[in-house]
């Protein structure tokens, strides 16, 4: 009789042996196959350097050059000082906005896009806080960031009436409260900088290949996930093409800034970045890496049929004039082209680059509504 | 003549007695396997992710009657299961448990199709078979009455190997395809992903690495059961097998079913080797003292022949059904379940429906997620039976509420194993109008990149 026990056992201890000197981790210098000899560090150094962390660095300047200018309204508020405070924090939110879809890494590990980036704010909550003198460290998402400074520094009947709130009774504890918010901005932007700056980006850089822990994985998933936010919760809500909210009808106290005139350029910028994350700007971006592995569509490259979706949608973007809130009722046509051109991007994304790039996509759920 | 003397061989050899150790060590190896699996099931939380939680189910065809349980009454049937299990590897109350087994495992799987699995329907029909077998007539609680060892006919060990056997084969058969051999998808897109795997990672991501896999698996799923039954390949193909599944269980995140395939391919080996384990492991089953009784199982000889004739017909028909239909089987999925197409490809899809009023003509967007889990919703996108009936739900839906007739369309995108993406079911297609049936759904697109 053959010794099974023995075949069995070395099958065993060949496989453990497999096993063990194969568990999976990611690993700092791979070598890259599937990707051949395209250079993997070229690519990432530049899409992590000249994209991601210029704009992180960017959002962090401007957050302070914000706080600035909204202290020195805070402290003597006035026409003047008011209309520099908005122009600031305008710059701040489009700078944002540029950040926001690179959804991965400190940003979300230490709920940064959250405390920056919670819409709609709640107004009544922001009441309460200034009434009770709570400090924004201590509030919830929805009581700061963006869209509470929004609320505190602008008013749909005009600057008069913001102003009025800044000089009449408890005009104080609405000032301290702005400046605690603004000041939580140049915090959790700071910490965002300093985080990618100290390790995150060496490990961005590093990540190479394209499983689930890869930068491209990180990257293909993010950009996926963001233009379905910016699809559904941006466009489809205000004009009643969303998840829950279907009735084609304008919903215009569902746009992102409902009183800051900022939705638009916001949306441009979101696309803007997350086509330069894409293309790598002027260096090596996940356009490259799709040439290299011959990515084809309708015979063109893959690469080529993405940034010209990233131009179509971003022109339709800019064909809706503003006021936003408005367009949603009486530019329902650009708002719906809009739209489409976001959801074939959004197709090549998540079946063709993905597919392409032996990326999965993990389907996080973040519908929020 | 030679014929009717072949047949009467193979007759003879069946009805054979050998040591019923050989299905009382499946019994316990199935027995021991599927306990793992459902206790797992139950640790992971998966019962309230894939039954509680979801809103919506989707129905096999011909039992859209099964329906879950409420709440937590949810987990009872593994409950229910982990008990009769205990009792199916002590061989207490045998053909009991092994029957409710089938029926409550039967029960779960019918619940939902986007759990489906090969190897989940491979526990179904070996479940349903062991009901009619004595896999309790030694080593058993209940055979503690019978006289050791206790002799079986050979048939009944047969039809367990032909079973596993065959899903072996046709997983090789099924593996002759151009994607698979000729392109080496998915594998080189899969193995593309073990790259920053220590040392052996550049190896696994290399392209040749791809072709030598894809080869090699048909190849192996193809001979195995030939291999299997030799003697002398036995235990060289066993090892093979071991190592083959450890490696897709650690490459690809493939669940159990390695560990079942490990498991249940050991039924080729001989009796006197599963007698030697048993005896080492399980004897305490077996009474020490010698029982009188004798052992029998010559009862119904003619209905179990035309029974299991009838059902490995059946097993041979199913795999190959896919042949009645045009297209490529990968893309259409007709004939695609029970048909062990194991691993064949990396299919994605995104999908949107529009429902539209046939009296007002509005129309409303449907997005899958509202009433879907991530997984559901990725399940569907490829697969179009799940999509038509999906499409019947909201269809359904609207025209409670709006009280007019609807139509509801499909806008969805799919890739088939690294090719282009395209529109994968026919846009203009009311698909609330259409029904699910054995028919080609002529409403899937001829694909068109290849």
């Amino acid at each position: 009789m053959y010794n099974i026990t023995k075949t069995i056992g070395v099958g065993v201890v060949v496989v453990t042996l497999t096993v063990m000197a194969c568990s999976k981790s990611p690993s700092v210098n791979a070598n890259s196959s599937l990707f051949g000899n395209y250079d993997q560090t070229a690519m990432l150094n530049n899409i992590g350097n000249n994209v991601l962390m210029a704009g992180i660095t960017t959002e962090a300047t401007s957050a302070t050059a914000a706080q600035a200018a909204i202290s020195a309204f805070a402290a003597t508020p006035n026409s003047a000082t008011l209309t520099a405070a908005q122009t600031a924090w305008a710059t701040m939110a489009q700078n944002w906005a540029i950040v926001a879809p690179i959804d991965f890494g400190p940003i979300q590990d230490n709920l940064i896009e959250s405390d920056v980036d919670t819409w709609p704010a709640t107004d009544s909550k922001i009441e309460a806080a200034i009434t009770a003198g709570t400090p924004a460290t201590a509030v919830g998402a929805d009581t700061k960031g963006l869209k509470g400074l929004e609320y505190l520094l602008f008013d749909p009947t005009g600057n008069a009436a913001v102003l009025a709130k800044y000089t009449g009774t408890g005009a104080a504890g609405r000032a301290v409260f702005l400046n605690s918010v603004a000041q939580d901005m140049v915090t959790q932007t700071g910490n965002l900088q300093s985080d990618w700056k100290s390790s995150y980006l060496s490990s961005f850089e590093s990540a190479k290949g394209n499983d689930v822990s890869s930068s491209v994985s990180q990257l293909v998933n993010t950009i996926s996930l963001y233009l379905d936010q910016v699809k559904n919760m941006k466009i489809g809500n205000p004009i009643g093409m969303g998840v829950k909210i279907n009735d084609n009808q304008p919903h215009p106290t569902l746009i992102e800034y409902t009183i800051a005139e900022e939705s638009i350029p916001v949306m441009v910028a979101n696309m803007q970045a997350m086509k330069a994350a894409f293309d790598g700007g002027s260096g090596q971006g996940l356009d490259d890496l799709l040439n290299y592995v011959k990515a084809q569509n309708n015979g063109q490259n893959l690469s080529t049929v993405v940034d010209n979706q990233f131009n179509d949608a971003i022109t339709k973007l800019n064909a809706i004039n503003p006021p936003y809130a408005t367009a949603v009722s009486t530019q329902t046509a650009q708002l719906q082209a809009a739209f489409a051109s976001i959801k074939t991007l959004i197709a090549y994304f998540k079946v063709d680059v993905a597919n392409n790039l032996g990326v999965t996509i993990t389907f996080t759920d973040t519908d929020g509504d | 003549m030679y014929v009717s003397g072949l047949y009467q061989n193979i007759i003879n050899k069946l009805k054979e007695p050998v040591d019923a150790a050989s299905l009382a060590f499946f019994r316990i190896v199935f027995g021991c396997v599927m306990l793992f699996s459902q206790v797992r099931f139950l640790l992971s939380g998966w019962v309230s992710l894939f039954y509680i939680k979801p809103t919506f189910f989707f129905k096999y065809y011909g039992f859209y009657w099964v329906k879950t349980l409420p709440g937590n009454l949810m987990y009872l049937p593994w409950i229910g299961m982990i008990i009769v299990l205990i009792l199916i590897i002590l061989g207490k109350y045998y053909r009991v448990a092994i029957t409710l087994f089938f029926l409550l495992f039967s029960y779960t799987e019918l619940l939902d199709i986007t759990n489906y699995l090969n190897h989940y329907y491979l526990i179904t029909l070996l479940s349903f078979i062991m009901i009619f077998l004595p896999m309790n007539a030694a080593f058993s609680l209940d055979a503690r009455k019978y006289q050791q060892p206790a002799m079986v006919s050979r048939w009944t060990l047969t039809v367990l190997r032909l079973q596993v056997g065959l899903v072996y084969f046709f997983a090789g058969l099924s593996k002759i395809k151009y994607d698979w051999l000729i392109k080496a998808e998915p594998l080189k897109i899969w193995l593309g992903a073990c790259q920053n795997i220590p040392v052996l990672g550049r190896f696994l991501a290399m392209p040749f690495t791809a072709y030598v896999f894809s080869w090699a698996g048909m190849l192996f799923d193809l001979t195995a059961v030939f291999f299997l039954l030799n003697k002398k390949t036995r235990p060289y193909e066993y090892a093979v097998i071991v190592l083959f599944h450890v490696m897709t269980l650690w490459l690809f995140y493939i669940g159990i079913f390695p560990l079942v395939m490990i498991g249940v391919a050991l039924i080729f080996f001989s009796s006197a080797w599963h007698r030697r384990i048993l005896e080492k492991c399980f004897s305490w089953l077996n009474k020490p003292v010698q029982a009188a009784q004798v052992f029998v199982f010559k009862k119904h000889q003619v209905a179990f022949t035309a029974f299991f004739s009838l059902y490995f017909v059946v097993q041979f028909i199913m795999p190959l059904r896919y042949l009645f239909y045009s297209g490529n089987v990968l893309w259409t999925e007709q004939g695609f379940r029970y048909a062990w197409n194991v691993m064949l490809m990396e299919k994605d899809g995104y999908i949107d429906f529009y429902v539209e009023d046939k009296i007002t003509h509005e129309r409303y967007i449907e997005y899958p997620k509202k009433y879907l889990t991530p997984l559901q919703e990725r399940m569907m996108d490829t697969q179009p039976d799940m999509i038509l009936q999906y499409a019947h739900f909201l269809g359904d839906k609207y025209a409670q509420r709006l009280h007019h007739p609807m139509m509801v369309f499909a806008d969805d995108y799919v890739s088939l194993n690294q090719m282009a993406g395209q529109t994968y079911i026919d846009p203009k297609v009311d698909l609330f109008k259409e029904t699910d049936s054995f028919a080609p759904k002529k409403w899937i697109l001829t694909q068109t990149n290849k």
